[in-house]
């Protein structure tokens, strides 16, 4: 019953956000300067008309509103203003599937990662392991995602190739430093969208770690005779994970905004380009559609997460008020 | 109140790590202020005759770009922009935040349920999409990047400011100014934020990297501040773009180098403070 009644909350939330998002998205975007067909040439009216027109512009803001909610419960985005005769949709539907391609590459690698050091930084707490991993936990979380790209595409990329040809005389880049085709192209920008992610793992399983081995259970465990190791990896573990599937949410959005950087510097055909260039081009229906489409899948996955946290640990539901609190 | 901070900012410099932190970060400032300053070159001056100079080459410490721009100038001069657009914007979502947040928990009830699930929502929107469209919508100066950052990064503030307040709302010191017929805007100034200032200048420490980190990763992309301008995401962008950093890396990785440098430094002093504050608790 409580369980329930979280679901619906829950679900209520997500739909509230939704609408907040593609309404705030939809006002800020119509209240742009300048138009889109406004490109420095010029145009004869007649023509600027019919495309206004075809884009539905020359209609009062409401109706274009109750329009634009319409098409998008149907999932209909509308079509771009730059690429002519190609809806929203279609470029999404092919963009997507590079974006999250590269992004559960990276979300895997960042888990797999990032938990292995966090263990390791406990299991071997205070010695010199334990010192170079936080140092490294540091860096990985400080380091914007264009830098990690960057450090990653000249030393894997460029570095490596001008290595092995100054050994062997012959030119052969290992990794190539642009596109999306083929394991070997994939394998430098899912290290760097990893890298930040996997510093975030690690810092809470960490921390999550510290503050479950101070509980009575574990000293009882200890005090019985179980070495760490096996109180660590049996007892500790799967209470030390609850944190972290609470910032799985956070983790999810920076992997998918991490990507937007990632496929810049890569030159990764993703939504993340469509995106940058479509802003720069002032493609407002791509824009506008890009942006509720990457806020729709951040939400959602922020929605299963915490429904998944309910599963798991039953308290939330009672606690649900306070629970987003810290 | 100021003895608190006093002794948190001293609990927080005793550690060597926090210090080191602290130092590098004041040095940054002080290069910041002072070294475009003293330079006999300025960030934007192009020079033909000496372009793609490598660092430590006569004259140009850190070298020059590919419009012969002398690097140690435009670096300093980033950071200037950088750390002034972050600093700024962190204490404008302090203000946001700290005022959202002590309201809401001290109206309580509904308008505290509405006014958390605005900023919940707020909050689970990827900041860099609303900061976009922002900057789309008001134009790329230093301004509108300013007003989007405060305008999405106020919630976490706001949300342990209202944990806090909820808590001291119900302790008998309060109550009591509240029997003896204080108003609430005399309450929340003067008994609840003095007791939250602890935990307001640990949001606004955690504040400043991610405001830079926002601002960097704007301009990167090449939607934020403008060239001629220069923020250290703008150098990195234009490197990326004109020059070929195999050729010539250091033009891309100066700017890196400082970015990173930064942002550890304040996310040390940042997290020893957060440490320092729960420790007394």
């Amino acid at each position: 019953m409580k369980f329930t009644r979280f679901l619906l909350k829950r679900l209520a939330f997500f739909l509230v956000t939704m609408w907040l998002v593609v309404t705030l998205t939809f006002v800020l975007i119509r209240c742009l300067p300048g138009s889109p067909f406004n490109s420095g040439k010029m145009v004869h009216p007649q023509i600027l008309n019919n495309l206004n027109t075809k884009y539905g512009l020359d209609k009062p803001f409401y109706e274009q509103y109750l329009r634009y909610i319409k098409n998008l419960v149907k999932g209909d985005l509308g079509i771009s203003m730059i690429y002519k005769n190609r809806s929203v949709a279609s470029i999404i539907k092919r963009a997507f599937p590079v974006s999250l391609d590269l992004g559960v590459r990276a979300l895997v690698l960042a888990a797999f990662v990032g938990l292995l050091l966090g263990l390791m930084s406990t299991l071997y707490s205070n010695k010199a392991l334990d010192h170079i991993i936080s140092v490294t936990i540091m860096i990985a979380v400080s380091m914007p995602g264009f830098v990690a790209g960057a450090l990653f595409q000249y030393f894997l990329c460029y570095r490596l190739s001008v290595l092995i040809q100054s050994i062997t005389g012959v030119r052969y880049s290992v990794f190539p430093n642009t596109g999306w085709e083929g394991f070997r192209s994939t394998v430098a920008p899912t290290m760097a969208l990893a890298a930040g992610v996997m510093g975030m793992v690690a810092k809470m399983l960490r921390t999550s770690m510290k503050d479950v081995l101070d509980q009575n259970y574990i000293v009882m465990s200890r005090a019985k005779g179980l070495n760490k190791r096996e109180v660590v990896l049996r007892h500790a573990l799967k209470n030390a994970l609850l944190p972290l599937l609470s910032i799985s949410g956070p983790l999810v959005s920076s992997i998918i905004m991490g990507s937007f950087v990632i496929e810049n510097i890569f030159s990764i055909p993703g939504l993340g380009r469509y995106f940058v260039s479509s802003v720069q081009d002032k493609d407002y229906t791509m824009v506008l559609g890009l942006a509720v489409f990457s806020v729709f899948i951040v939400v959602l996955i922020n929605t299963i997460t915490d429904i998944l946290y309910a599963v798991v640990d039953p308290r939330v539901c009672i606690e649900s008020k306070d629970r987003l609190k810290t | 109140m100021l003895l608190y901070v006093k002794t948190a900012v001293f609990g927080v410099l005793k550690n060597k790590i926090a210090f080191a932190g602290a130092v590098i970060f004041f040095v940054i400032v002080m290069m910041a202020i002072a070294a475009p300053a003293f330079s006999p070159y300025n960030y934007h001056s192009h020079d033909a005759d000496s372009i793609f100079l490598k660092p430590m080459s006569k004259g140009h410490w850190f070298g020059t770009d590919e419009f012969g721009r002398d690097l140690f100038v435009r670096v300093w001069q980033g950071a200037r922009i950088s750390l002034a657009i972050g600093i700024l914007a962190a204490i404008i979502q302090m203000v946001i935040g700290t005022v959202y947040g002590a309201m809401a928990g001290l109206f309580g009830g509904l308008a505290d349920e509405a006014m958390m699930r605005l900023a919940d929502a707020l909050y689970s929107i990827p900041d860099l999409i609303l900061i976009v469209l922002v900057t789309l919508m008001m134009g790329n100066s230093c301004f509108s990047v300013v007003l989007a950052l405060s305008m999405t990064g106020w919630t976490s503030t706001a949300r342990v400011v209202r944990g806090q307040t909820l808590m001291l709302k119900e302790m008998d010191f309060v109550k009591a100014a509240k029997v003896m017929g204080a108003s609430r805007r005399y309450i929340m100034f003067k008994h609840i934020l003095p007791n939250c200032s602890g935990q307001i200048l640990v949001s606004l420490m955690l504040n400043i990297p991610s405001a830079i980190f926002a601002e960097s990763t704007l301009s990167f992309l090449g939607l934020g501040i403008r060239p001629p301008e220069a923020s250290w995401g703008t150098m990195v962008n234009e490197g990326f773009k004109y020059t070929n950093i195999t050729y010539h890396p250091w033009v891309v990785f100066l700017p890196l180098l400082f970015i990173a440098i930064t942002m550890i430094s304040l996310n040390i002093l940042g997290d020893e403070f957060k440490k320092v504050l729960d420790s007394k608790h």
